[in-house]
C-alpha cells in the first residue's frame, strides 16, 4: 500500500478517461489529481481530454422538434385506446 | 390535433408519463446519431420506441434508468429496422486488437495538443462539425461516444445498452474518442483553423 500517490505518467494517462468519467475508485482518483498536480507532462492531457468532452457534451443541448412530441402522444393515445377496447391484447406481443 | 394535457392524462400505465417522457430529447438525439442525422428516420424511430416502451411498460423496473431501457428499446428497434432494410452490419473485429491499439495512442492526442496548446482549437469548432465528424465515427464507436459524451450514461449503463462488457465500452470509447479527435484536428486543418504538423 506504499507510495500510492507516485503512478508513472504512462499508468495515469491511461486512466485519465476513466477518471475525467468519474468511473475510477476514490484511491485511484487521489492518485490521479496527485500525479497531475505534480506532473508538467500529463496535465495537458487532462485539459486535452476535457475539453474534448465539453465540445462533444455541447451537442446534448439539441431538442426534439416540438411536433413529435404531440405524434408520440396521439400514437400513444390511440395504443391506449385500443388497449381500452381490448383490441391490442394479442397483436405485437413479439415485438421486444 | 391532441391536447397535450388532455393525452398525457389519458395515458394510464403508472409512472411512465413521469419518468420516459422527459427522456424524449435525448432519445431524439440518440435516434439522430443512430440514422446518421436523418431527421425523418430519426422521428419515425422515436415513435416507434416509445410505442413499444408504452405496450412493454410493465417489463421495466422502477427506480432503474428509464433513459437507459429507452435508449435499448430504440438500438433494438434501429438494428431490427436495418436487418429489415438488408443492410447487416458488419461484424466487430477483434476487441483484443482495439485495446491493444488503444494503451499505444496517446501519441495521436498528443500532436493535436501540441498544436494548439491554448485550446483555441476546440473553440474553433461550431455543432455541425462536431456533428458531422461524430456521424462518421463507424457504429460501434460512435454508439458509446455518443451515449458517454452526449447523454452521459456511466460505462455499466452503457453495457446494458449495448449488451456488451464493460471492457468492451471502455476500449470502444477510446478508440471513439481518438478516431474522432483525429477527425476534428484534421478538418481543422483541412479548414485552415490549424497548421498542419506533418512530420
Amino acid at each position: 500500500m506504499s507510495g500510492e500517490s507516485m503512478i508513472s505518467c504512462r499508468e495515469a494517462v491511461e486512466k485519465l478517461w476513466p477518471y475525467i468519467d468519474g468511473e475510477v475508485t476514490a484511491e485511484e482518483a487521489s492518485a490521479i489529481r496527485a500525479h497531475l498536480h505534480a506532473c508538467g507532462c500529463c496535465h495537458p492531457h487532462f485539459d486535452f481530454q476535457k475539453a474534448f468532452c465539453n465540445l462533444v457534451g455541447q451537442l446534448a443541448r439539441s431538442h426534439a422538434p416540438p411536433d413529435l412530441r404531440k405524434q408520440i402522444l396521439a400514437c400513444l393515445l390511440a395504443e391506449e385506446q385500443r388497449l381500452a377496447e381490448g383490441g391490442a391484447a394479442g397483436r405485437e406481443r413479439s415485438d421486444e | 390535433v391532441v391536447d397535450d394535457e388532455v393525452a398525457v392524462e389519458s395515458l394510464r400505465k403508472p409512472g411512465f408519463v413521469e419518468e420516459a417522457l422527459p427522456w424524449l430529447d435525448a432519445v431524439y438525439r440518440f435516434a439522430l446519431r443512430l440514422t446518421r442525422g436523418n431527421e425523418d428516420r430519426a422521428e419515425d424511430l422515436v415513435q416507434e420506441t416509445y410505442l413499444r416502451a408504452y405496450r412493454h411498460w410493465e417489463t421495466y423496473t422502477p427506480g432503474t434508468s428509464a433513459r437507459s431501457w429507452l435508449f435499448t428499446i430504440a438500438r433494438n428497434a434501429f438494428l431490427r429496422g436495418e436487418e429489415q432494410r438488408g443492410r447487416r452490419r458488419e461484424t466487430l473485429e477483434s476487441e483484443l486488437e482495439y485495446q491493444t491499439e488503444a494503451l499505444s495512442s496517446v501519441a495521436a492526442l498528443d500532436e493535436i495538443r501540441g498544436a494548439d496548446p491554448e485550446r483555441a482549437f476546440f473553440d474553433s469548432f461550431v455543432d455541425e462539425e462536431v456533428i458531422a465528424a461524430v456521424e462518421r465515427l463507424p457504429d460501434e464507436f460512435r454508439e458509446a461516444v455518443v451515449l458517454s459524451d452526449i447523454e452521459g450514461l456511466s460505462y455499466a449503463e452503457i453495457a446494458d445498452v449495448l449488451n456488451v462488457p464493460i471492457g468492451t465500452v471502455k476500449s470502444r470509447l477510446y478508440r471513439g474518442r481518438r478516431l474522432l479527435g483525429q477527425a476534428l484536428h484534421e478538418y481543422a486543418v483541412e479548414m485552415g483553423y490549424l497548421r498542419g504538423v506533418r512530420s
